[in-house]
């Protein structure tokens, strides 16, 4: 399997698409560098949300625009033929493009984060105090965070090409999912008010429960608006959601692997 | 030796019925064709022995171990990206075979100046060329071939026979699948006639005479008439 997690890191690193998102943390540093200059208050808000605006965008790059096409691209084009029929097993296959991905992934983050700490440095000698709110400490915590939940949202994309057909299911179901993880915590959470709660069926209410209780509590979002605004992360809270991204990542990748080892190719 | 045992094999995509109980046996050794018109089920014969796709009913048995199975598809899609001789190391690399990647993109005839190009700048041609480099540079004992010279032009389609012809006189068994006559009578030692789904018919070849191409044209046409 290791051969196949080498190539997938190869594969990658040689796309154009993977080269230019590792260009484009340059480009949003001048941006973040750009707008934050244009602001009289609040700088270092205004840069931290930058930066996590841009680390959200890169990460929805990522996925929508290399990892879920480059899975596409094995079904459309028949390249699980050539792989599944050397000696690599059908779960070793999901695997090794998941792991391969992953490091990729990974990779674009460590750039990401260095590009970002140097703008943090660049940013403070030219704005000095005004920078204060800005520290590196939480820069580097909230891309961190934000970026492992898309360690959940790539197992979606390999789940999905699991039975998906080709590349318009996989994408634009990837893309669903993507869209509810960003709407679908706020309104349930929104709709656990007593006063809410009261005006809706309590039959409905159970499932809007038992589905408040299935998806993440903490979400990206949720910590790029916290750490801009100051307001710490509890330790818990930070293992809570770690863990339950990494459960989450790990029920699809299982799911993956059962509907993948008994699909026809 | 290893063979391929094939029983009752069964196969419908949706209501149509693509294998309806096909059963034969591929003994070691041997060039063997399955022919068959457009649809006859043969991709889908192919993909059910190397359990690509699964089969209704009925079981393919075979005692080559996975290492010994290489396969060449119809259309041989390679990423992009990555160029040949690091798309035959990573083949190689299942069967520590590395150093040999050169010598096997050689043997199919890649030009050298190709060798460390992406394969977006490849011909169709090339790209099947990398491909045969990279199931011959594990040293398979079974080579499964769909379609191998479709899309091929006459020189290209005569080197690949050659090509296959030389590994099968090192001792490698090929099963080979093509609606192209002249070239199965030309390669094959038994051609399996595949209409319809069904096997029809299992032939020796002893002659590789013209009139041997003309008589089984003709018993192809037959067969795929009788079942339109």
């Amino acid at each position: 399997m290791k051969q196949l997690i080498y190539f997938t890191i190869q594969e990658v690193l040689n796309s154009r698409i993977f080269r230019l998102l590792l260009l484009a943390p340059l480009v949003l540093m001048v941006v973040a560098l750009t707008f934050t200059g244009l602001f009289m208050l609040d700088l270092g808000k205004v840069f931290i949300d930058t930066m996590f605006a841009s680390t959200h965008l890169l990460c929805f790059t990522f996925l929508m625009f290399l990892a879920a096409p480059f899975l596409a691209r094995d079904i459309d084009a028949h390249f699980t033929y050539i792989l599944l029929t050397l000696p690599i097993s059908r779960g070793q296959y999901l695997l090794g493009r998941f792991i391969g991905l992953c490091a990729t992934f990974l990779l674009l983050i460590i750039v990401l984060i260095i590009v970002t700490s140097l703008s943090l440095e660049l940013a403070s000698s030219i704005w000095g105090s005004y920078m204060a709110t800005a520290d590196i400490g939480s820069m580097v915590l909230g891309i961190f965070l934000i970026a492992w939940q898309y360690l959940s949202l790539i197992a979606i994309a390999l789940f999905v090409f699991s039975w998906a057909t080709g590349s318009a299911e996989i994408l634009s179901f990837t893309f669903l999912i993507w869209l509810l993880s960003w709407f679908f915590p706020p309104v349930l959470t929104a709709m656990q008010d007593s006063e809410v709660a009261q005006t809706i069926p309590p039959f409905l209410h159970v499932i809007l429960e038992s589905c408040y209780q299935l998806v993440p509590h903490l979400t990206g979002g949720e910590i790029a608006n916290r750490l801009a605004h100051g307001i710490s992360l509890q330790g818990k809270e930070i293992i809570y959601y770690l863990i339950e991204h990494t459960a989450y990542a790990t029920i699809l990748f299982t799911s993956a692997l059962i509907l993948f080892r008994r699909r026809n190719l | 030796m290893s063979a391929i045992d094939i029983k009752m094999l069964s196969k419908c995509y949706g209501k149509h019925l693509v294998l309806d109980n096909v059963s034969m046996r591929l003994e070691a050794g041997k060039a063997i064709g399955i022919l068959g018109e457009n649809g006859a089920g043969k991709s889908t014969l192919i993909k059910c022995i190397l359990k690509l796709v699964y089969p209704d009913a009925g079981h393919v048995n075979t005692t080559a171990c996975r290492e010994e199975i290489a396969y060449l598809p119809e259309q041989s899609y390679l990423p992009e990206s990555v160029n040949g001789v690091n798309m035959v190391r990573f083949a190689a690399s299942f069967t520590k075979t590395q150093d040999e990647a050169c010598s096997a993109l050689d043997r199919v005839g890649l030009r050298k100046e190709a060798w460390n190009q992406p394969v977006r700048s490849y011909s169709k041609g090339m790209r099947q060329r990398t491909a045969i480099a990279m199931m011959l540079v594990r040293h398979p004992r079974w080579l499964i071939l769909d379609e191998p010279m479709s899309g091929l032009d006459a020189i290209g389609r005569r080197q690949m026979l050659d090509l296959f012809q030389n590994e099968h006189q090192q001792g490698c068994s090929i099963l080979m699948s093509s609606h192209h006559v002249a070239d199965m009578v030309r390669f094959c030692d038994e051609i399996i006639i595949l209409s319809a789904g069904k096997v029809r018919e299992s032939i020796t070849i002893e002659s590789r005479s013209i009139d041997q191409i003309e008589r089984l044209e003709q018993k192809l046409t037959n067969y795929a008439r009788s079942t339109e």
